[in-house]
């Protein structure tokens, strides 16, 4: 750049870069204007401005429109000063992209739920990605033909069901059997007499830091213990979704004991962010969620249903990898390469989910979700046992609010205690115990379990289910 | 207190409000370390409470030192007291350093230039901003993560091979300077930023071509506070040759006891009296032999600082050692002293980062250098201050070059700040 042959072009120049960013910040707003737009065209309700609001992309586009106005004035701006501009603003593009660039193509391992669906189905197996229990939050469910909606709790029944867990160098997909229902249980449970747990939490408890997500899991593990366990957990859950799974599928079942986790980071999909919750966002159709918080005796039937769910949740599932097809590989690598999607992941600025802060479950919604819950369990004359899983420092920021989180646990053991609730302490009982408890930990990675953590802790549980007399 | 001596000469005042001072600095730092020995020696059982440190202490408190000493020497003319205030608590160098000097920033608070932001400083100061980011981030935690697992295992006596021991000694010596030179750039960024040069720290200490040059080029505010406030009221270099030793023993020794309430401290700076003292003594043979100082070959430069290098190194493993017994067994096992041994695979990332560590901190200009054109540091000592010769190591705004590195450094620097395991400062404990 320094040996330009006149001024001239270096002017030319500067100009072209200053445009060429205009044009950059115009495409990214119309990208992500096209992002709300995909959006709410599977929405049935009008769009309110709460719901702009809470999918962040608004900030991409104020961010684009912002500097695209910088750069309409820096176009005025003094020749030398702008020329010097001109060259910053280039290499700050090639620097950003060049890093991107890198880390795409150096993310060997990142294997894809999609891209395992693929290889599983070519191989003549009829695989499907699981949904997390927040999959249709938004949406507020699925509409049947009947123009109903509804919304599944569960996943697609008797499928290998495809999960993905973060590994040291990227994701990696695996797969289970999915039970009647969609969860992850051998089959045949349902149908049994008496049985002794219902397990109900999130993706830890579902699959997470599975070789074998079939096996090692904390329901497979209690069965190995010769306990009739049935395991309803499902990522992205939150209280009033493990209520809604409990109404559904355990108040049939009436298990001695229920098992209900609590996590000290927020893996709890917050219960606010459901569309409607707050009373400043109104809803012309009210919430499928919120009806069971609000109506004492409300439910979907869904045990009953689960043939309309599979032919739903396939037909919303094929669509979308009708979509995925569509924007072929190179598109997908060109769209994730064009949208930093790696660069902005790996410095947290991947907006689609806040960053996990420790929970703050004394909400009075939080102490309302608890005592429907104790009473749903009561009125089969079961227990109800709240599990404070493994408070290892699973995420970076969590680490530091370690003593923070003890603390918030002393008033959730409070508030159990007020109302009844048994708990089991899997720090206080495990964590605290064992010699090396970073062992306990898939890969070593903080937070996420292994087969050995599910073993421990289907003993200390099973012991302490044991000495309450309950199995 | 600084008023009242300005008024009138007091060695009374002076001596009340630098023992007053240094009392504060002896209590939170050296009270348990003073009480651990006092047990140790005596067998008894005094108990004191773990003190908490309160953060720069041993940097302010230098800085109030200079600033009451050279009030009675009426070398100080200003004692406005939100200046005083701000020299003190300036927040790009509290924590860390540099120390600065009252004469260096007095005279810059009463500019104008001080109290509006300008886009050049702003500019200039966040580049070099980045760059010391990046040393801290990327390099000197990068290299942590080598060292430290050697040195705990020298510590808590887990077997290690000679290269491992090394390595581990080689790490550390590259992360305390990436660390530290980090800091003291990120200070002198900052400072830029608001229109205040602070003075330079480091002037790429592993290019000395001896101990004495070594002092000139590290930690260079603390080098000039021990020269001019205890080396030199000593008697400096004036009174012969043993009084000169005993002095610089004196001055190292105390200057190893400011890092720290520990004995490897205390060895450290030892070690390093014994050098300056070699390192004069050296001088004086050349001297008698009607050698000519100022004069040598490339060679003999390159091999003096080798050895430099050498001895530095092994210096840090005892300043980083947390015990006696800790560098003991590194030392052993690095000079073979229980046999070489080699460890079953070469840790080629290890190997990576030091050869691009030696290769930058022997081969590329400092930050200072590189930015020569802005001046944005005084000069502590005075140096030979020749901008580098190739334009590439001449930080020029239009050069795209230099545009394209900035920003590479910032965002890696950004990157590793989210995935890596950043620690503090290493001289936050100081």
């Amino acid at each position: 750049m320094e040996n330009m042959p006149s001024n001239k072009n270096k002017v030319w120049f500067s100009n072209f870069i200053f445009l060429s960013g205009i044009l950059f910040c115009v495409l990214g707003i119309a990208y992500y204007i096209n992002c709300y737009k995909l959006f709410f065209l599977q929405l049935s309700n009008d769009v309110s401005l709460a719901q702009i609001f809470e999918l962040h992309w608004y900030k991409y586009i104020v961010f684009f429109a912002i500097c695209s106005i910088l750069l309409i004035l820096g176009l005025r701006l003094r020749i030398s000063l702008k020329i010097i501009l001109s060259q910053w603003l280039l290499a700050s593009f090639l620097a950003l992209y060049g890093i991107e660039f890198f880390l795409y193509f150096s993310q060997s391992e990142n294997k894809i739920r999609s891209d395992y669906v693929k290889s599983l189905r070519d191989g003549g197996i009829d695989a499907y990605q699981a949904l997390g229990s927040d999959a249709f939050t938004r949406t507020n469910g699925l509409k049947t033909n009947e123009g109903k909606r509804i919304l599944p709790l569960g996943g697609v029944s008797n499928k290998p069901t495809v999960v993905h867990r973060s590994g040291k160098n990227g994701s990696i997909a695996n797969a289970y059997e999915s039970d009647e229902h969609g969860f992850n249980n051998i089959k045949g449970m349902y149908d049994q007499d008496g049985v002794d747990i219902v397990i109900a939490g999130t993706c830890l408890e579902e699959y997470k830091g599975m070789h074998d997500p079939s096996e090692e899991n904390l329901g497979s593990v209690m069965r190995k213990f010769g306990y009739k366990a049935i395991n309803l957990s499902k990522a992205g859950s939150n209280y009033l979704s493990i209520f809604a799974a409990l109404k559904e599928y355990a108040e049939q079942l009436k298990p001695k004991a229920t098992l209900l986790f609590y996590h000290d980071v927020e893996d709890l999909y917050p219960v606010t962010r459901i569309p409607g919750f707050s009373s400043k966002s109104p809803h012309s159709e009210p919430h499928i969620l919120l009806r069971y918080f609000n109506e004492d005796n409300f439910t979907q039937n869904l045990i009953f249903k689960q043939d309309k769910i599979d032919s739903l949740l396939i037909k919303f599932l094929k669509s979308k990898e009708a979509e995925n097809t569509k924007r072929n590989a190179m598109g997908e690598a060109l769209r994730r390469i064009w949208t930093l999607h790696n660069f902005r992941s790996r410095i947290k600025l991947d907006t689609s989910r806040p960053p996990p802060d420790v929970a703050k479950p004394m909400s009075a919604d939080f102490i309302k979700i608890l005592e429907k819950l104790k009473n749903l369990v009561s009125n089969w004359n079961g227990e109800l046992y709240l599990v404070r899983s493994p408070t290892f420092p699973r995420f970076k920021s969590y680490s530091k609010n370690i003593n923070e989180a003890d603390i918030r646990f002393k008033s959730v053991r409070k508030l159990a205690n007020k109302l009844e609730i048994r708990v089991i302490d899997l720090r206080e009982k495990l964590l605290n115990l064992h010699p090396e408890p970073l062992s306990l930990f898939e890969l070593e990675l903080h937070g996420i379990p292994n087969g050995k953590f599910y073993k421990l802790s289907g003993e200390t549980i099973s012991e302490r289910l044991r000495q309450d007399g309950v199995l | 207190m600084g008023i009242y001596l300005s008024r009138k000469t007091s060695k009374v005042a002076l001596f009340a409000g630098v023992a007053g001072n240094l009392a504060l600095l002896g209590y939170f730092k050296y009270a348990n370390f003073f009480v651990d020995n006092i047990n140790a020696l005596t067998g008894g059982g005094i108990v004191l409470e773990r003190i908490i440190l309160p953060l720069a202490i041993s940097f302010f408190t230098f800085q109030q030192i200079t600033y009451l000493v050279d009030t009675n020497r009426k070398v100080t003319t200003e004692h406005n007291f939100l200046h005083y205030l701000l020299f003190i608590t300036f927040f790009p160098q509290l924590i860390a350093g540099p120390i600065v000097h009252h004469s260096e920033m007095f005279s810059q608070y009463t500019q104008d230039t001080f109290y509006k932001l300008k886009a050049k400083n702003l500019g200039v100061g966040l580049i070099i901003f980045v760059i010391g980011l990046f040393k801290k981030v990327v390099i000197a935690d990068g290299l942590a993560m080598h060292a430290n697992p050697v040195f705990a295992a020298a510590e808590s006596g887990i077997p290690f091979t000679s290269l491992e021991a090394w390595g581990g000694a080689l790490a550390y010596t590259f992360q305390l300077y990436f660390d530290f030179s980090g800091y003291s750039d990120m200070a002198i960024g900052l400072a830029q930023m608001f229109s205040i040069r602070l003075p330079l720290n480091f002037n790429s200490p592993y290019k000395s071509t001896s101990i004495i040059d070594f002092w000139r080029r590290w930690h260079m505010t603390l080098s000039r506070f021990f020269r001019d406030y205890l080396y030199i009221p000593l008697g400096g270099n004036q009174q012969g040759a043993t009084r000169n030793s005993l002095n610089l023993m004196i001055t190292m020794f105390l200057g190893g006891l400011w890092h720290g309430a520990s004995w490897t401290f205390v060895l450290w700076g030892a070690l390093h009296g014994i050098y300056l003292i070699s390192n004069h003594g050296f001088h004086a043979i050349r001297r008698l032999l009607g050698h000519d100082l100022s004069r040598g070959t490339i060679l003999g430069e390159k091999v003096s600082q080798l050895i430099t290098f050498a001895a530095v190194v092994i210096a840090w493993v005892i300043f980083r050692a947390e015990s006696v017994n800790g560098a003991r067994r590194m030392i052993q096992e690095m000079f073979g002293l229980n046999g070489f041994t080699f460890p079953a695979m070469i840790d080629f990332q290890l190997l990576s980062l030091l050869t691009l560590s030696l290769f930058v901190v022997w081969c590329l200009p400092n930050t200072q250098e590189f930015m020569h054109k802005y001046k944005p540091a005084i000069e502590t000592y005075k140096v030979d201050s020749k901008p580098p010769s190739h334009y590439l190591f001449r930080f020029e705004p239009s050069n795209f070059a230099h545009a394209l590195f900035i920003t590479v450094t910032a965002l890696l620097s950004i990157l590793a700040l989210q995935t890596n395991k950043t620690s503090d400062f290493l001289y936050y404990n100081f």
